[in-house]
């Protein structure tokens, strides 16, 4: 079917009718509506980057919260050690609450705290050996012994 | 004209911001004289274009290089005029029911003074129907290039025409039936505002 043509006067008549009732002249592309949405959608690139920092940080904090509790004894063991040294009685730290809820089953919670002298070992001591014992309280049983005292017995030196 | 097009759709990245600007500055006169047809309203029309911008902007990323940019942009645009068109019939239905029992009221002048009588008949056609009409014998398009534009037959196009020019006739007078070329109308065109089609 061959396509019919319109005359030149209706053509301008058409070609009027449109250029006088919209705009000719576009608006700039930065001032365009779509120009608005170019800072909220990301390129892919750093939307990728995005997702994994978002991973990763997803993991860290499951790592952290959802895995296995810490074992903290070894804290309240060295702590005790340090106090027996210096002198002050464990009894006055106090664990802290994880600590005492993870050991609850062991002990009892109302249990008191072991006191250095009650648990004294004598590796742990921080007093020499010889000024704990006292010197009247010692028998003569030690027949080897007098070579080592500082002072001679005046049985021995008449 | 064709080579051109040719090089123009090669050359775009999807994704890329100066390659859709440079789509927006090409492409918006032709895109808003055809939803003013659409639409008959300027407003409605570049508010319809600078949606259907959007939209493309949005899909730009995944856009797909064989395919002809233009056309691309022309489907999303009469897609936003169609469905304008759509909510301002409901939006008029609305209206009549509610005014429904009042007093009819009368024309805005100032609507009359500013549409004129053709942009009420190619508002009155179906849309793809006006469209095809403000390309073909507007912007000087020829069948087989608004056919491409829109992936839809060149007989279609041939058809919709006919359609339109039927239509123009009843309303505005007999000489916008056209009449067939002769060999002093054959080749006249309006090349304006063309670009990225080529007529491969």
């Amino acid at each position: 079917m061959p396509d019919r043509e319109l005359s030149r006067h209706i053509r301008r008549q058409l070609s009027a009718a449109l250029d006088g009732g919209s705009p000719l002249i576009a608006a700039l592309p930065s001032q365009a509506r779509f120009a608005a949405l170019r800072g909220a959608m990301p390129s892919p690139r750093w939307r990728l980057r995005a997702l994994t920092v978002a991973v990763a940080a997803a993991g860290i904090v499951a790592v952290a919260f959802a895995g296995p509790s810490q074992p903290r004894e070894w804290v309240v063991q060295s702590v005790n050690g340090i106090s027996k040294q210096v002198g002050i009685p464990a009894g006055s730290a106090t664990p802290s609450p994880k600590n005492e809820s993870s050991t609850s089953g062991q002990k009892k919670p109302n249990a008191p705290i072991e006191s250095p002298e009650a648990t004294a070992e004598p590796v742990e001591s921080p007093e020499p050996a010889e000024s704990q014992q006292p010197p009247a309280s010692e028998p003569s049983d030690e027949s080897g012994g007098g070579d080592h005292s500082p002072e001679p017995s005046p049985s021995s030196g008449d | 004209m064709g080579a051109e097009g040719e090089a123009t759709s090669a050359a775009m990245r999807p994704g890329n911001r100066d390659d859709f600007d440079r789509l927006y500055r090409e492409n918006y006169p032709r895109l808003l004289r055809t939803l003013y047809a659409i639409t008959g309203d300027a407003a409605a029309a570049e508010d319809c274009v600078q949606e259907a911008f959007v939209k493309a902007w949005r899909a730009w990323p995944r856009f797909r290089p064989e395919r002809a940019p233009e056309g691309w942009l022309h489907q999303i645009a009469v897609n936003t005029a169609i469905s304008y068109r759509r909510r301002a019939k409901l939006r008029s239905v609305g209206e009549i029911l509610r005014r429904l029992g009042r007093p009819a009221a009368g024309r805005d002048p100032a609507d009359a003074a500013t549409t004129s009588d053709v942009i009420k008949a190619l508002a009155a056609l179906p849309p793809r129907v006006a469209a095809d009409f403000v390309l073909r014998y507007h912007h000087g398009y020829n069948n087989r290039e608004i056919a491409r534009l829109e992936g839809v037959s060149e007989r279609t196009v041939g058809t919709r025409l006919a359609q339109a020019r039927d239509e123009l006739s009843r309303r505005l007078g007999p000489d916008w039936r056209g009449k067939l070329p002769t060999s002093e109308t054959e080749g006249v065109h309006f090349p304006r505002g063309r670009s990225g089609v080529s007529d491969a």
